[in-house]
């Protein structure tokens, strides 16, 4: 009887991903009907990259929300890390790539921990410490950089291969996804450490009282998307060799964000996977290519990508609440029958 | 040999000493129980004993040593647990993750943790408890009594030598108290010492071997248990003698004013009919989990209901919250924090919401009537408060039901929908609540009140409907009410065995 409540209860959580799933297949079907090149395999690699690097930085805000916080930053930390990189890359042509991403992911924690002690010390609600600190790393991508863009012949060709190749026949930039989502994975499911993130967003007060460290859970939350966010940096420059102080990074809050909850993870904190947000990033990357490829007008676009969310969120809502509450009852009964 | 030893505690919130040089000492053999009314610190002693709230001056020893640490990790790794009435516990974790998750690794051991031994160990210390879920189960599933059962488990994984528990049973069914108090003996017995706080005296007397009265932040007295009696405690705590009430009158044959018929909302209210007459207090009985409180919520007009009708005597048909308020119908929840307060606005907005049609014109507000209704509603409740400015958040269990109560009685209530009116309210709130529900049944009102306090819903009911699994599981009124009677109702067992 028990074991039957818990596959009732995977076959809950799977339900939900099933439904991105099948959103998704939708889409393919939609775009692939409407504009046969949508299916070319070089558009789909250009899907799957900007899929990358959103998954990349997705898996670190599902972190962040899980904790009942969120980090509007995330684009002009990847901003800030990119222009950094780019620079000392632009100056020195002999720097080592490895050298270059760790710094970048460096730049991106720093940042990080920035919102992390604004958060947790600071006591800013994270929507608000987060906000101010988008317009500030934005600033600071133009102040570093002289608003000069860092051009594609500026911008060493290892970095450029890794959105192409790598040893084992597929992209780096996809490897570094794939690990985020399964680093993110394993830190939510297989360690203490990662279930006292989810404690503490689901019962802040019950995690004090309990001795969790609130704050130290929100730094590192903060910096873990930070470095995340600075990897993002890495990739965006790989994918477009080309570092614009305005562009770099702008806008990315908003599919990180759509992606993340779309995935499944609740706004208000306490749940949410890993493979739930790769599959809203790539819910996300299609319905973002797809709409381009398809000819809407950019005007159009973005209110067909808001729009789209919207609705894929509120069927979920509504298909969620109505199965939650089948299972709550399920047990119920099966309490009373005891 | 004292496990716990606390020497001339005080501790003030701005001018105000909650605790006035408060000694307690506590043995390792005993239960020790602390009464007192809403107010009088006993929370705010046994947070300084936690480790939750610092104290200002005073000391506290714990098992020989001075405690001069104040971090709560190292203070529940010395051997204490607190359980709160409502318990602290992670709603999207597991059973098992909730358990584990201020486990710490040992220094030196490999970083992993071991979740397959976690699991045993949990296993053990739940069946231990005789408790029969899965491990696996998300805490949110779980009703409130397993939920602390959980809770205790928390507590047991480390080496607990002191456990308190804070008013654990206010919200569970009398079975599960009994559950609750064997577990506290068992741990007793095998040397954990225990800290009990409750409001329902019986269950204090029953359990404990020593009692300490607070009142107003001092200790009163410590009485052995078996010396002292319900009516000596009540006086100590009250500093006055009240006058329990007692049972009801029979009322006349008086006008029906709501009619419920056929009921239904699916998974909590199943086909229920009932009516109720003017003057007449109608008690709603069962089990927690029985939908006595989603009865009320879809009588109100709060919970989606697939069929029935409920039809007031003045106004026809209700179907919406708005209806059921024109027609006099009013409900004050359970869930007072949530669901009957705005807990961070002041005790006067408070009384205001429900009467604005009184003190606004022309969509404005009326600042100074406001005022007016509020102080009159204040006094009227004897609602005790610092400054009528001062957040409902800042208030007692019992003035905040109180105010939760009031806001409704410049309306014209004909039918009060009232839900655990003394949970988590001290003794003196709640003799002045029950008065107030016997004299407004007196002038005509009518009140359906769900309780799971047996003693309060036997002594104010003229009638009890007890509700199991939804239903209507019998009714009950005049001589037929008992405290057994309720309960064989309630969990459905009968003479000859189980029923259904």
């Amino acid at each position: 009887m028990q074991l039957n409540l818990n596959s009732k209860a995977s076959i809950l959580f799977r339900k939900r991903e099933f439904g991105i799933f099948v959103f998704i297949l939708i889409l393919l079907l939609v775009f692939g009907s409407l504009e046969p090149r949508f299916f070319r395999s070089d558009n789909m690699s250009a899907i799957l990259s900007s899929v990358g690097i959103l998954m990349v930085v997705g898996a670190g805000q599902t972190l962040v929300i899980v904790t009942r916080n969120i980090d509007l930053s995330v684009g002009s930390t990847l901003g800030v890390s990119a222009m950094v990189m780019g620079m000392i890359a632009r100056e020195n042509q002999d720097f080592p790539i490895v050298g270059l991403i760790v710094i970048s992911m460096v730049v991106g924690g720093i940042c990080g921990l920035l919102n992390g002690l604004l958060v947790s010390y600071g006591k800013i609600p994270a929507i608000i410490a987060t906000l101010g600190t988008l317009a500030v790393f934005r600033g600071v991508v133009f102040l570093v950089s002289d608003n000069v863009q860092i051009d594609p012949n500026d911008v060493p060709q290892g970095i450029i291969s890794l959105s192409t190749t790598s040893p084992f026949r597929i992209p780096w930039l996809l490897i570094f996804a794939f690990f985020s989502i399964t680093l993110v994975w394993y830190i939510s499911s297989k360690t203490l450490f990662g279930k006292r993130i989810y404690a503490v967003g689901s019962n802040p007060e019950g995690a004090v009282s309990r001795g969790l460290s609130f704050n130290k859970l929100t730094i590192f939350v903060f910096i873990f998307v930070g470095v995340l966010a600075g990897l993002g940096g890495v990739l965006y420059t790989a994918r477009y060799a080309t570092i614009n102080p305005a562009d770099v990074g702008r806008g990315l809050e908003f599919e990180v964000i759509s992606a993340v909850v779309i995935g499944g993870t609740n706004i208000f904190g306490g749940s949410g996977t890993a493979l739930g947000t790769a599959l809203g990033c790539i819910l996300i990357g299609i319905l973002s290519n797809g709409l381009t490829v398809v000819g809407v007008s950019p005007f159009w676009k973005a209110c067909a990508t808001g729009f789209l969310i919207l609705v894929a969120v509120t069927i979920d809502n509504l298909v969620r609440k109505r199965q939650e509450e089948k299972f709550l009852l399920a047990i119920r009964n099966q309490r009373v029958v005891k | 040999m004292n496990v716990l030893e606390c020497k001339s505690l005080s501790k003030w919130y701005g001018d105000s000493a909650v605790l006035r040089d408060v000694d307690f000492e506590l043995a390792q053999n005993e239960i020790h129980a602390i009464v007192g009314e809403n107010g009088a610190g006993k929370s705010t002693l046994v947070k300084i004993i936690s480790g939750l709230v610092p104290v200002d001056v005073g000391n506290v020893k714990f098992n020989g040593n001075d405690r001069t640490y104040s971090n709560i990790r190292e203070i529940q790794n010395s051997g204490i647990a607190l359980i709160h009435q409502e318990p602290r516990l992670f709603p999207d974790l597991s059973v098992l993750e909730n358990v584990c998750v201020d486990y710490e690794a040992k220094v030196g051991t490999s970083r992993r943790f071991n979740w397959k031994k976690a699991e045993e160990q949990t296993k053990q210390l739940l069946s231990q408890l005789g408790c029969t879920f899965s491990v696996q189960t998300p805490v949110k599933a779980l009703s409130v009594a397993d939920q602390q059962m959980v809770d205790v488990v928390s507590a047991l994984r480390k080496k607990l030598k002191l456990l308190i528990v804070d008013e654990p049973t206010a919200s569970l069914t009398p079975a599960e108290v009994k559950r609750m108090f064997k577990t506290l003996r068992d741990l007793n017995n095998r040397g954990v010492a225990i800290i009990f706080i409750g409001h329902r005296l019986e269950e204090v007397l029953e359990i404990s071997t020593r009692i300490t009265i607070l009142k107003d932040g001092e200790v009163v007295a410590v009485k052995k248990t078996s010396e002292t009696t319900e009516h000596e405690l009540i006086k100590l705590m009250v500093g006055r003698s009240l006058n329990i009430s007692s049972r009801n009158s029979k009322i006349s044959n008086s006008q029906t004013t709501l009619k419920i018929k056929n009921l239904v909302s699916p998974g909590y209210v199943d086909n229920i009919s009932f009516e109720v007459k003017s003057g007449e207090i109608l008690g709603i009985g069962g089990l927690v989990g029985a939908g006595r409180s989603e009865l009320l919520e879809t009588i109100f007009g709060l919970r989606k209901r697939t069929h029935g009708d409920v039809l007031s005597l003045s106004q026809g048909k209700i179907k919406k919250v708005k209806q059921a308020i024109s027609a006099g119908i009013v409900l004050v929840p359970e869930d007072r924090a949530h669901n009957g307060l705005f807990l961070n606005r002041s005790i006067i907005e408070n009384l205001a919401i429900t009467n604005l049609n009184l003190t606004s014109s022309g969509g404005k507000r009326n600042f100074r009537k406001e005022n007016k209704i509020g102080r009159e509603l204040i006094d009227k409740f004897r609602i005790k408060l610092l400054s009528s400015a001062q957040l409902a958040r800042e208030l007692s269990g019992g003035n905040q039901q109180k105010v939760s109560l009031a806001k409704w009685l410049k309306q014209e209530v004909k039918i009060l929908l009232i839900d655990e009116p003394s949970r988590g309210v001290d003794v003196g709130s709640k003799s002045e609540i029950h008065q107030f529900l016997n004299d407004s049944a007196q002038q005509g009102m009518s009140i359906i009140m769900v309780s799971s306090d047996m003693r309060e819903l036997i002594e104010l009911s003229h009638r009890i409907l007890v509700m199991r699994n939804g239903r209507i599981a019998g009714e009950l009124s005049g001589s037929d009410i008992s405290e057994e009677s309720v309960l064989r109702l309630a969990s459905g067992v009968t003479s000859t065995g189980r029923a259904n």
